[in-house]
């Protein structure tokens, strides 16, 4: 069946809002067309026709091929189907409302005369005059649920007829009790009397049922009972129950009538071998049971035709852990039937070739070729929003191929030189090459592959680049591996290009430079000549590997697989194999778990045309995104929109401006901070951005002075022009570029910053290992207890703790060892101990004091023997807590090196967090913990949000990746924007969202859905997850923005009354005698 | 000699320090005799070897024309230059960098250095400013060598 496409409809119907309620009987029956009264499936008869009022008869659809719907005349795939119904005999629970079946019982006078709520009129006014806010939300709802259920549960007796009320609780399954009369059997309460004479009235003549006596005080409630109880609640007390009367009523939530769905869902098999057919488990059900619209949409015309060349496409890899997982190419359609592109995306879609399968979506609206081709085209996509880094790059051959390329002594003749150079001249560049040596005449690789860059020199891009490559020794350029690249003005100087400078994940790269200075295009086309030339020139160089290139073994496994494993090693090697299989296996579902619970409680966050951060309902969770509103995936230095360093050397290198003068130190100052301070610079920048380029700015000037200082630049003449020299155009230059840079940098209103945040969190989450990060740095610790938070017992600083029995007396003697305290430090004495000891629960008795170390416990008079007392205590007494921080499991003395300077850090385990600041000797204000719900118990809630923040800051550092710092802090702004810690599991977001829809999409779906049902809850479909399910466009993003229109309105004409009318006036004054 | 911005004879002091890395080209350290100019050249060692102890003499011109002018900067395999033919072994690049902080922190008062790339193969060459005079960022230079006999 073809899908249809989504079409904004000519109406302007929308759905706006969902209402959940519960269905009364009346509403079954209307929404049924039949009601089913025959529990047999079949007539008699060899065609098995459906027996009429049965579980299968055709007014409710057809399950069948060669049979049509009766009551639209459809056949089985066009006929939606219709509804039975089933009246039941009985009433009985529903499985999904006994909760609400039961609290509701607890809140309501079980008098079937009286039924009202068990609240007396002064309380149930108070809380039905906050129940008349329209306005309540739905947390705030079911928390006066809750409180309204806390204050009647413990009325015993109805405010209102008096009767008695008891508890009113589950027993077994789908069973309620109703003890009536628990607590008044001890008192002497005459309706108890009256009830238990009875009962002995009856014993007297069967004994046997003594036993069961006081079950015969505990009242069972049938379906049938709480149903009509249900329907005597007066319908002025149902608010109070926090149900919405006008929606449905407490007798709903009790089955009468049974909804019967159609045939087309519980498909039956008729069996050609043996006589009969299979049916449903459904049916089966009802059948079991019975036992005891829409008006057609126009026709679209469609105009059918292939994908062809340049067709916009949408390509997608399983896991879309992240945006770039999907993105949009141009198709080339050629021959065979796998799916070909160029390797350089290989890593956003996490691909291989090694058996990897890939989906492809054609856009079929112009809107949605537009949208894909500008947000979606691989090459606007070239950066990850996680931190800005490049992500398509070159990749395996193309990098193998640079590298050799590039390399010092990679030469080649004038034939060999114009073929590699030849295979650009497929795109349309004309290409023009420079001589090098002389006596043969040789290029160099370096220049050839400059030509990537800047294939001639009309070609305006001049891209400069200074950066370590992986093999960096020393020296800079004159690294004697030549691994230090220079790239000035799109020539390479020096250096081969490796991984770091060609391939993704980093920001040194050389198309990086392209893409930031001169655009996507300029990019894309270079990397289009990488892989042509690189691969050309591979593949008539040749390369390849040998046993001799095996990598060197590392760590536990000492040996290769080139000198051989020993017995041992090998027998290590393979436990880590296995382990490496094992972990990937289960953190694949833990992360992936992790990332939907993220994206849960993410994914509605957006950006605002005010630069705030809100929810789909409006709330604010940020001012501005990240704290200044700039966007990661345009963050050149690390979170900063401009690596000023480079920035300067690229104007220096492209504008040398020979003729200007040179700048003095106190001239740079003096010139830029008159742009820097002026109001407009400011105005679309920010005082840290201002701050950074002043501190920038006033390095270089000391660069200067000191050149100035050794006076060279007078006595040199003109060569020192060449050193270190800023002209006015060039800083101008800097400055105007600068303030482009932070503009552009600013985040696009509509930008689904939520979803980017925890796409950016989950998706590098599955390159975590498990482990690893357990106890970090312990190991390597120098460690000393600390004794002043540890806990000690009796048992530890006592010599003996003995019972004494003597003629007139018996007691307990503990003697303390005053040596072994004084050893330890450990700032007790002998009262702080007594007091310890008499505190402690299960100890009960006189303790005195006698001399400095002797303490006496002499037992109370107890029920109990005075023997197994005494014996009880002394066994308790080892283990008393004497000293140390409640929750604290141990304390050790962290030994730190920082810069030479040795510094010791107390490291506590445990969670006490307010006690440990709160020990004499420990400065609170550099107190920090790890645990965020207890540093908001602490500290409040801003502390905890930073925790958050630094936390998630640490786990990344740990493994390797990096992270624009405005995705974590969405986060903890998030987990703390309602003011306490919400979590980011159903719990949390059970706080965090209103919509039912959203949160039934999450987890226990049922849950909610017929919580919802039972408050009457509405659901204004406005966030994402709500939208997706009723086929609306989401408001993020391009959805977020309507063609808004001015409509006249005209004023109301008020009616004219026709007491104003002045012709029916009569003048009464003179019509009163 | 018009367009030549510096001459002088050098001496190999040392030939790659660090081992070799490349094969064909090796890094020599010289020292100049006249002018005391400390020079560091990247050379191709399989077109022009070089020996430890060998003696050169090095021209560093803007131009190959014998009249000073500049040339087109582009090759013309028809076209025959005079000053070529008296050397062995000519490269052309580009000034980069002239600058006077020395790496190697020595101290490098009053001293300067030029930076030169020629395709890929590095020079400095690191003295007295007064011996760099004409040098230029982003100027092409020709680097013609010639071994001297002894």
């Amino acid at each position: 069946m073809v899908k249809d496409q989504f079409r904004e409809r000519n109406t302007a119907c929308k759905i706006s809002h969902v209402t959940f309620c519960v269905d009364s009987p009346t509403e079954i029956q209307q929404q049924s067309h039949i009601q089913i009264v025959s529990k047999n499936l079949y007539c008699q008869d060899p065609q098995r026709t459906p027996i009429p009022h049965g579980l299968l008869d055709r007014r409710m659809g057809t399950n069948q091929k060669e049979a049509n719907c009766t009551t639209c005349g459809q056949n089985l795939s066009d006929c939606v189907g219709h509804f039975g119904y089933i009246d039941l005999p009985l009433p009985v629970f529903h499985i999904g409302y006994f909760r609400c079946v039961i609290n509701i019982l607890q809140s309501i006078c079980k008098n079937p005369t009286c039924a009202r709520v068990l609240l007396g009129e002064e309380k149930a006014a108070g809380f039905r005059a906050k129940l008349r806010n329209p306005a309540l939300s739905y947390l705030v709802r079911k928390s006066l649920k809750k409180k309204i259920l806390e204050t009647t549960k413990k009325v015993s007796v109805c405010p209102h007829c008096g009767e008695i009320n008891g508890v009113v609780k589950k027993c077994g399954l789908l069973k309620i009790s109703h003890e009536k009369y628990k607590n008044r059997t001890k008192k002497k309460d005459a309706i108890v009397e009256d009830l238990l004479a009875e009962y002995n009235e009856a014993v007297k003549f069967n004994p046997e049922i003594e036993a069961h006596k006081k079950f015969g005080l505990i009242q069972t409630l049938n379906p049938l009972e709480v149903l009509q109880l249900f329907e005597a609640i007066p319908l002025e007390d149902i608010p109070l129950l926090l149900m919405n009367a006008e929606l449905s009523k407490p007798s709903d939530l009790i089955l009468t009538r049974l909804l019967v769905p159609p045939n087309c869902i519980r498909p039956s098999v008729i069996s050609d071998l043996k006589s009969g057919t299979n049916e449903d488990d459904l049916t089966m059900k009802l059948s079991e049971c019975s036992f005891s619209s829409t008006g057609g949409s126009k026709p679209i015309r469609e105009f059918l035709r292939h994908l062809v060349d340049n067709d916009v496409v949408l390509f997608n890899r399983q896991p879309s852990l992240h945006k770039l997982s999907i993105m949009a190419h141009r198709a080339k359609v050629l021959p065979h039937r796998t799916f070909r592109f160029n390797e350089c995306v290989c890593t956003p879609y996490n691909a291989d070739f090694d058996g990897d399968e890939m989906n492809v979506h054609l856009p079929q609206t112009e809107e949605a070729r537009a949208e894909a081709l500008v947000l979606m085209a691989n090459k606007s996509n070239l950066v990850t929003p996680r931190n800005g880094e490049l992500l398509i790059a070159a990749t395996q051959d193309f990098i193998t191929g640079g590298y050799l390329l590039t390399q010092k002594n990679a030469f080649f003749n004038r034939a060999q030189t114009m073929r590699i150079a030849s295979t650009l001249i497929a795109g349309k560049e004309l290409i023009l090459s420079v001589v090098f040596v002389r006596t043969a005449v040789i290029w160099t690789g370096k220049q050839i592959f400059s030509l990537i860059l800047k294939p001639n020199r009309d070609c305006p891009v001049n891209a400069n680049l200074k950066t370590k490559g992986r093999a960096y020794t020393a020296n800079e350029e004159f690294c004697h591996r030549d691994s230090y690249v220079i790239l000035r003005n799109s020539e390479l100087l020096a250096g081969s290009m490796d991984k770091s400078t060609l391939g993704s994940g980093g920001k040194a790269n050389v198309f990086y430079i392209l893409l930031r200075d001169f655009g996507e295009d300029v990019a894309v086309t270079a990397m289009w000549r990488l892989s042509r030339m690189t691969s050309f020139y591979l593949m008539n160089r040749g390369f390849s590997i040998g046993i001799g290139d095996v990598t060197p073994g590392q760590g536990f496994v000492q040996n290769s697989f080139f000198s051989g494993l020993t017995p041992t090693e090998f027998f290590f090697h393979t436990m880590g194999g296995r382990e490496g299989l094992v972990d990937t296996a289960v953190k694949t579902a833990e992360t992936g778990y992790m990332q939907r619970r993220l994206v849960k409680s993410l994914e509605d966050l957006c950006v605002q045309y005010d630069m705030s951060v809100r929810n789909s309902m409006g709330d604010i969770v940020q001012f501005s995104f990240g704290g200044d509103g700039l966007d990661p995936s345009y963050m050149e230095g690390n979170g900063t929109p401009v690596e000023l360093k480079r920035l300067l050397d690229d104007i220096i290198a492209k504008n040398s401006s020979r003729s200007d003068p040179s700048l003095s130190a106190q001239e740079i100052l003096a010139l830029s901070n008159e742009t820097l301070d002026s109001k407009e610079f400011l105005q679309d920048t920010s005082e840290n951005f201002v701050r950074d380029i002043k501190k920038f700015l006033e390095e270089f000037s000391k660069k200067v002075e000191k050149l100035e200082s050794c006076d060279l630049r007078s006595n040199g003449g003109a060569i020192f022009k060449q050193v270190s020299r800023l002209t006015p155009t060039q800083l101008a230059e800097f400055l105007t570029r600068c303030r482009e840079k932070y503009v552009r940098a600013q985040i696009e209103p509509a930008t689904a910053v939520g979803a980017l945040a925890a796409q950016s969190i989950g998706e590098p989450g599955t390159q975590m290992t498990l482990k690893t990060f357990h106890f970090a740095g312990v190991a390597s610790m120098n460690i000393f207890i600390c004794s002043r938070f540890d806990f000690y017992s009796p048992g530890e600083v006592c010599e003996y703790i003995e019972e004494v029995f003597v003629p007139d007396d018996s007691f307990i003697l503990i003697k303390l060892d005053m040596d072994r305290i004084r050893l330890l430090h450990l700032e007790v004495d002998i009262d702080s101990i007594r007091y310890c000891i008499e505190r402690t629960r299960g100890i009960s008795g006189h303790l005195t004091v006698s001399g400095h170390s002797f303490l006496i416990l002499k037992p109370k008079d107890s029920s109990k023997s005075f023997n197994s007392k005494m014996y009880q205590m002394k066994q308790l007494l080892p283990s008393v807590v004497i000293k140390g921080v409640q929750g604290i499991n141990r304390a050790v003395i962290h030994e730190e090196d920082v810069e030479g300077v040795t510094k010791y850090k107390l490291l506590v385990e445990g969670d006490n967090l307010r006690d440990v600041m709160a020990t004499y000797g420990v400065k609170g204000v550099k107190c920090s913990s790890n645990n965020t719900y207890e540093v908001y118990k602490t500290l409040g809630i801003e502390a905890a949000r930073s925790t958050i923040m630094t936390e998630i800051k640490l786990v990344m550092e740990n493994h390797g990746m990096s992270i624009d710092f405005r995705h974590p802090m969405l986060v903890a702004d998030l987990m703390t924007s309602k003011g306490e810690v919400l979590g980011i599991t159903r719990h949390g977001l059970a706080k965090m969202k209103e919509s039912v829809l959203n949160l039934a999409s999450f987890e226990n779906t049922s849950d909610h859905l017929f919580d919802a049902a039972f408050y009457g809850q509405t659901d204004c479909i406005s966030g994402v997850s709500e939208c997706i399910i009723m086929g609306l466009p989401m408001n993020v993003g391009t959805g977020l923005i309507k063609l808004l229109q001015a409509v006249p309105r005209s004023e109301p004409v008020p009616r004219t009354l026709l007491f104003d009318n002045p012709e029916f006036h009569t003048n009464t004054l003179a019509a009163v005698p | 000699m018009a367009g030549v911005l510096f001459e002088d004879i050098f001496n190999v002091k040392d030939i790659d320090p660090n081992g070799k890395a490349f094969d064909r080209v090796s890094r020599l350290f010289c020292e100049s005799e006249s002018f005391k100019m400390d020079l560091i050249l990247d050379v191709n060692t399989w077109l022009y070897p070089v020996d430890l102890g060998d003696k050169f003499r090095l021209v560093l011109a803007t131009t190959l024309r014998e009249d000073g002018y500049p040339d087109s900067g582009e090759w013309n395999p028809l076209e025959e230059s005079p000053r070529m033919s008296s050397f062995e072994y000519v490269m052309f690049g580009k000034i980069y960098r002239i600058d006077g902080d020395d790496f190697t922190k020595e101290v490098a008062k009053n001293k300067l250095a030029a930076y030169v790339s020629f395709g890929g193969l590095l020079m400095r060459l690191q003295g007295d400013p007064n011996n760099l005079h004409g040098f230029e960022v982003d100027q092409p230079l020709y680097l013609l060598m010639k071994k001297l006999a002894f």
